[in-house]
C-alpha cells in the first residue's frame, strides 16, 4: 500500500491534493548559525511562514515538499507546527541539497553510512523527532559533479531503493551525470524527479525529453524566480517556463511533468527581501503556476494531472 | 611595539570574569573541554549525554586544578564543540580559569558553507563571474536594523567582525544568544596541504580583529605555518603576537624552523604533550618532545616556549584522547625535570610566556 | 437538504442510510497516548474498502456518530467518502459527561477571553459555560464547518445533532450539553440524533422542552441489552418520534450491552406487527479504526449481508425494509 510520510505523520496519497513538490520552508547552507549578522525574530519567522502558507491553503494547495534535506535548514519542530496550524501537508526530505552544502561532520562519511543515515530517516525518524522524512534530496553544486556530489547521489539511490522513496535531485548542469549514476547503480529513474529544467543557467529542452524518455521525472520546478525580480544568473521568465511546459506536453510527455515555484519561505544566511527569489510565497508560486496555466490556454484537467495527478504518482513511498 | 595600557583594559576576559594576568597561575594554553565535528547533533548515533559530559569536564579541571594548575585555554573555536553555559558552570564549580576562543581552522573540518560558500552572504546587481567565484560590484545589505551595512560580504572584513565582536561584545551560542563572555585569544588554520581561499579571508580577518582588540593568534596548522604566518603580518600583526601551535606533530618535526619562527619573536608551542599513541600520525613520544623542548631551552629560546596538551575532556566525535589536562603537571613537567631543565625554566614557560601572550595589548 | 461532508444533498439522494456509524472511535486525549498506533493512511484504505462492500451491497449513506469529541477527523471523512463514493454525514455534540474533556465540564464556570482588537489592543469578554454556550459551538459547526485541529475551522459541516448521557443519570455538565444541542439543531433546522438508552426519557423531555419536534428526534440504542423495552419503544413511536436499533451485529453476550443479532431481528419485527414500521431506524455502530474499545468484528456491510437477510427470513417484505432503510432516514434528516 502506498502512503506519504508528512512531518505529522502518514496520510493516504489520495488526501495530497494539489502539491508543490519542490519548496523550501527553510533553506540556508549551514553556519548561519554562528553568525549573528543572519540571526533573526523567530516569531516574525513563525507568522510569516503560517501566513503564507494558509494563503496557499485557502487558494486550494494541499500539500508542499520541503526540498531542504539534512541540515540545510529543515527544522522538523518549526514544520510541524506550521503544518499544524495552517493545515498543509508537509513531507521533509532525508539526503542532502549538494556535497557542498555537507555540514563538515560528514565530509568523511562514506557511501554505507550516509544511505543508513537516509534509510533510518524514512523508517524510524529524523532525528528523535519521530518525524518521517518522505522523499530522498540529492544534488550537485553549481561548479561540477565533485567526489562528495558522487558519493550522496550513490547513497540517496540505495537508500530510495530500500526504502521505496522517491529521488528529488538538484544541480541543472549536473543532470546527464546525476542520470548515470543512478542508472550505474540500477535505479528505477521513473521515481527520479529531476529538478530545475527551468534553470537559466542549463535550459535544454532537448535533454529533458531523453530524460523524460527514459522514465525520470523532468520538473520545471522554479516559478518563484523569475527574471522580473532576479538578477540571479538563473532565473527565468515565468513564460519561458510556461513555454518548456508546453513542448514537452505537446511532445507527449505529460506524463512526466512536474511543476513548482522553489520558494524558501524563508532564507537563512542569504539576504531576505531579495531579488533572488522575488515571489517568496507558496501562495504566490502557485498564482504564477496558474497564470501560465491560463496563458497558454490549458484546461482544468491539464492543471489536475500536472499538479496533482502526477505528484500523486511520484511523491509517495511504496 | 609595545604599548601602556590601563590594567582594566589587560585583564583577561575568563568564562567566570576578567582577571588579572596576574592571577593566570600555570597556563595550558591549547585545549578542549569537549571536540565535534559542526553537524554532529545530526547524526542519530551519536551519544551525546550533557549530564555525562558535565561531569567528565568537571572532573578533568578539577584534578588540573588539584594538580596546582591555573588556568585553561579552551581553543575549540567558534564551532569544534564550545559549549560555554555548559563550561562556565563548571569552571564557576572548580575554581579553574577557562579562557576560551574564537575563529576557525582548516576549511573541511570548522568551517561550515556558510561562510564558504562565495557569494553565501550577499545579493548581486552584478553579473556573476566565474573566476571571481561570485558577483561583481556586489552590495551587501542585511535587514536586520540598528547594524553597520558593510561592503563584499564573504570577504575578510565580514569574518574579521565576526571575530572581533566575540572578543569585543561577547561569544555566539545556540539559540541566537551572544552571551556575555569574551574571547581572549583567536586561533586559526588552514588544511595540510595549502591555504584555500575561504581559509585565507579567515586567517586575514583574524589577524585584523585581533590587532584591532590587542589579542593573540594560534596557529594550528603546522604545515603551512609558513603562508599563515605572512598572511597574519601581512595584516598588520606583529610577530610577538603570534603563537606557532602544533610544532610537535609528528608529521612535521623541524627545530630549525622553530628556531626561525622563535627569532623573529613568535612563540613556540609543543601542544600536543600526551599524545603518543602511535596510530596516529601526528602523535611523537613524550620522551621525545621533552628532548625537543630541552634542545630549544638550551638554545635560549625558553622566553618563546608555551607546553600544553590539546586533551579533550569530553569527546563527541574524534578520536579518544587518554590523557588529561593534569597529564602536563603530572607527567611531563617531572620528564622535563628528569632530563635536567631546571624549575625556573619550566616556570617560564607554563606562567610567564602564556601571561605575556594573553595579555592585552 | 441534508449536509453531507461533500456537501448539501437532498434528502432523496441518500439512498440506503445507515444513522448509527463511526469510522475512528476513541476517546478525547487519545492522541497522547504513545502506544496507540494509528496510520492514518492504513485507515482511509480500510475505511474506503468496508465502505465500498456497503455501497455494492447497496448502502448509500452513513452518519459518523463520533460528535465532536470521539475522534472525528473532518478531512479523513471527507477523503473516505469521495474515495468511496459513499455519502457521509458528520455530527456535532457530546455523547455524556464519562467521554467529555474537563474544559467542558463545569457548567457555570465563567473564563475569560481575550479579544484582539486593532484598535483598542488586547480586551476581553467573560463567559459562561451554559447551554447557550456550548450551542454556539454546535450551531457553528453545522453552518460554518467542524472545528479541526491547529485552532482551525475546517470548510466541513456537520448534518445532524447528537446528545448523550451517562449512563445512571443526566448531569449537569450532560444538560447543558443536550441543550446546547436542541438549540443548535432547532436553529438549523437538523435532526437530533440521541444515545444512552437508560437516561432517554430524561434527554427526551429536555429535547421537547427546547422545541424540537418528534419527528426529527431518534431514539438511539433501543436494543442495548442492558435496557429492552418494547413499551418504551412504542411510547415514543407513538409520539410520533424515530426508535433505533443501531447496535446490530454486536453479538458478544459477554458484554451486558450485546444480544444476539436473532433478538434484534425479533424485536424489529414485534415493532413493525404494532405498526411502527415507519418509525424504525436500523444500523450497527460498526467502526473501522476502534482506538478506545475493543476492534468489532462486523462491518457497515454487516446490515444489509447479514441482518436484512435475517429480515426477509422472517417474512418482513421487502417494501417494508426498503421503508426503514431509505424512508425513514430521509424523513427525519430532511424533515418538512
Amino acid at each position: 500500500m502506498s502512503y506519504v510520510n508528512t512531518v505529522l505523520g502518514t496520510i493516504h496519497p489520495a488526501e495530497m491534493g494539489i502539491t508543490l513538490q519542490h519548496e523550501h520552508i527553510l533553506w540556508g547552507p549551514p553556519g548561519w548559525e554562528f553568525d549573528p549578522e543572519w540571526w533573526f525574530h523567530y516569531p516574525k519567522l513563525f507568522q510569516k511562514c503560517l501566513a503564507d502558507m494558509r494563503e496557499f491553503r485557502d487558494m486550494g494547495g494541499r500539500t508542499i515538499v520541503d526540498a531542504s534535506g539534512i541540515n540545510m535548514g529543515r527544522d522538523v519542530e518549526l514544520y510541524r507546527m506550521i503544518s499544524r496550524y495552517s493545515g498543509v501537508h508537509v513531507v521533509c526530505s532525508t539526503g542532502f541539497w549538494a556535497g557542498a552544502g555537507l555540514y563538515n561532520y560528514f565530509r568523511d562519511k562514506d557511501i554505507d553510512y550516509l544511505e543508513n543515515l537516509f534509510v533510518r530517516e524514512i523508517k524510524v525518524g529524523m532525528g528523535n523527532s519521530g518525524a518521517k522524512a518522505g522523499v530522498v534530496k540529492v544534488g550537485n553544486g553549481n561548479f561540477g559533479f565533485t567526489e562528495y556530489d558522487e558519493r550522496i547521489h550513490r547513497a540517496a539511490a540505495r537508500a530510495a531503493k530500500r526504502t521505496g522513496a522517491a529521488i528529488i535531485t538538484h544541480g541543472v548542469l549536473g543532470i546527464r551525470r546525476q542520470v548515470e549514476v543512478f542508472e550505474d547503480e540500477h535505479f528505477d529513474l521513473s521515481r527520479v524527479m529531476i529538478s530545475h529544467c527551468s534553470d537559466n543557467t542549463g535550459l535544454d529542452l532537448e535533454r529533458d525529453k531523453e530524460v523524460a524518455r527514459k522514465g525520470a521525472w523532468a520538473a520545471y520546478d522554479t516559478f518563484s524566480i523569475t527574471n522580473n525580480w532576479s538578477w540571479a544568473d538563473y532565473a527565468t521568465y515565468d513564460d519561458v517556463k510556461g513555454d518548456l511546459v508546453k513542448a514537452m506536453i505537446d511532445a507527449g510527455l505529460i506524463d512526466r511533468v512536474l511543476i513548482s515555484a522553489d520558494v524558501n519561505l524563508f532564507s537563512l544566511g542569504w539576504a531576505r527581501s531579495n531579488p533572488y527569489s522575488g515571489k517568496t510565497t507558496v501562495a504566490d508560486g502557485l498564482r504564477a503556476i496558474i497564470g501560465q496555466f491560463m496563458r497558454l490556454g490549458l484546461d482544468e484537467s491539464v492543471f489536475k494531472k500536472i499538479m496533482i495527478d502526477n505528484p500523486r504518482e511520484v511523491v509517495p513511498i511504496y | 611595539m609595545t604599548r601602556v595600557v590601563p590594567a582594566e583594559w589587560a585583564r583577561v576576559p575568563t568564562l567566570t570574569g576578567e582577571v588579572s594576568p596576574n592571577d593566570l597561575g600555570i597556563v595550558l594554553l591549547s585545549e578542549n573541554l569537549m571536540f565535534g565535528l559542526p553537524g554532529w547533533w545530526y547524526d542519530p548515533e551519536v551519544n551525546f549525554d550533557r549530564a555525562d559530559a558535565f561531569e567528565l569536564i568537571r572532573s578533568a579541571l578539577l584534578d588540573f586544578k588539584q594538580s596546582g594548575g591555573g588556568t585553561i585555554v579552551d581553543t575549540s573555536g567558534i564551532t569544534l564543540g564550545r559549549d560555554l553555559t555548559l563550561c562556565s558552570r563548571i569552571a564557576k564549580l572548580t575554581g579553574v580559569q577557562v579562557v576560551a576562543a574564537t575563529g576557525f581552522e582548516d576549511e573541511n573540518t570548522s568551517i561550515p558553507t556558510h561562510f564558504a560558500l562565495p557569494g553565501s552572504n550577499y545579493f548581486a546587481p552584478g553579473p556573476f563571474d566565474p573566476k571571481r567565484g561570485g558577483y561583481a560590484n556586489s552590495v551587501w545589505q542585511r535587514e536586520i536594523p540598528g547594524n553597520f551595512y558593510t561592503a563584499n560580504g564573504g570577504t575578510k572584513e565580514y569574518l574579521m567582525f565576526l571575530f572581533y565582536n566575540e572578543m569585543t561584545q561577547g561569544m555566539v551560542a545556540p539559540g541566537f544568544i551572544r552571551t556575555k563572555f569574551k574571547a581572549g585569544i583567536a586561533k586559526t588554520g588552514c588544511g595540510w596541504d595549502h591555504v584555500n581561499p575561504v581559509e585565507e579571508r579567515s586567517i586575514r580577518g583574524t589577524a585584523l580583529a585581533a590587532r584591532k582588540a590587542g589579542l593573540p593568534v594560534i596557529i594550528t596548522c603546522i604545515n603551512q605555518v609558513r603562508r599563515e604566518f605572512e598572511l597574519l603580518v601581512d595584516e598588520g600583526l606583529e610577530p610577538d603576537r603570534i603563537v606557532i601551535g602544533h610544532c610537535d606533530d609528528g608529521r612535521a618535526i623541524d627545530l630549525e624552523r622553530d628556531k626561525e619562527f622563535a627569532r623573529k619573536g613568535a612563540f613556540i608551542a609543543y601542544d600536543r604533550i600526551g599524545w603518543e599513541d602511535s596510530s596516529l600520525s601526528y602523535a611523537i613520544s613524550d620522551e621525545r618532545r621533552a628532548e625537543m623542548v630541552k634542545t630549544m631551552v638550551e638554545a635560549g629560546f625558553a622566553e618563546q616556549i608555551v607546553l600544553s596538551c590539546n586533551a579533550v575532556a569530553c569527546t563527541i566525535t574524534g578520536p579518544k584522547c587518554r590523557h588529561s589536562f593534569s597529564h602536563i603537571l603530572k607527567s611531563f613537567v617531572p620528564r622535563l625535570k628528569k632530563a635536567g631543565l631546571k624549575d625556573n625554566a619550566i616556570d617560564t614557560m607554563l606562567r610567564e610566556n602564556p601571561k605575556r601572550i594573553l595579555t592585552r595589548r | 437538504m441534508v449536509m453531507t461532508v461533500k456537501g448539501e444533498m437532498r434528502p432523496e439522494e441518500l439512498g440506503w442510510a445507515a444513522l448509527f456509524e463511526h469510522i475512528l472511535f476513541a476517546f478525547p486525549g487519545w492522541e497522547n497516548d504513545p502506544w496507540v498506533d494509528f496510520n492514518r493512511a492504513q485507515v482511509t484504505e480500510s475505511a474506503v474498502a468496508s465502505l465500498r462492500e456497503f455501497k455494492n451491497a447497496g448502502g448509500g449513506t452513513i452518519v459518523d456518530f463520533n460528535g465532536t469529541l470521539l475522534g472525528r477527523d473532518a478531512e479523513l471523512l471527507a477523503n473516505i467518502s469521495s474515495l468511496a463514493d459513499v455519502n457521509i454525514i458528520a455530527t456535532t455534540g457530546f455523547s455524556g459527561q464519562d467521554f467529555t474533556p474537563g474544559h467542558f465540564l463545569f457548567p457555570g464556570a465563567t473564563r475569560r477571553r481575550d479579544i484582539l482588537d486593532q484598535q483598542a489592543g488586547i480586551t476581553y469578554e467573560v463567559q459562561r459555560l451554559d447551554a447557550d454556550y456550548l450551542a454556539k459551538i454546535f450551531y457553528e459547526e453545522l453552518t460554518l464547518g467542524m472545528v479541526g485541529p491547529g485552532m482551525m475551522r475546517t470548510s466541513f459541516k456537520a448534518g445532524v445533532v447528537k446528545t448523550g448521557a451517562n449512563w445512571d443519570r443526566v448531569t449537569e455538565a450532560d444538560e447543558i450539553a443536550i441543550r446546547g444541542a436542541a438549540r443548535a439543531a432547532k436553529k438549523a433546522g437538523v435532526a437530533v440524533l440521541t444515545t444512552g438508552i437508560s437516561q432517554a426519557q430524561r434527554q427526551w423531555e429536555i429535547l421537547l422542552e427546547e422545541g424540537i419536534k418528534p419527528d426529527r428526534i431518534v431514539i438511539g440504542r433501543c436494543d442495548d441489552g442492558r435496557a429492552i423495552d418494547l413499551e418504551r419503544d412504542k411510547e415514543f413511536a407513538r409520539k410520533g418520534a424515530f426508535v433505533s436499533y443501531n447496535h446490530i451485529g454486536w453479538e458478544d453476550t459477554s458484554l451486558p450491552y450485546c444480544i444476539p443479532d436473532e433478538r434484534r431481528a425479533e424485536l424489529v419485527k414485534t415493532m413493525i406487527k404494532n405498526g411502527f414500521a415507519e418509525n424504525i431506524i436500523l444500523s450497527c455502530d460498526a467502526v473501522c479504526c476502534a482506538i478506545s474499545i475493543p476492534q468489532p468484528k462486523h462491518s457497515y456491510s454487516h446490515l444489509l449481508k447479514s441482518f436484512v437477510p435475517r429480515l426477509k427470513k422472517l417474512r418482513i417484505k421487502d417494501s417494508v425494509i426498503d421503508t426503514i432503510l431509505r424512508e425513514n432516514p430521509k424523513r427525519v434528516l430532511g424533515g418538512k
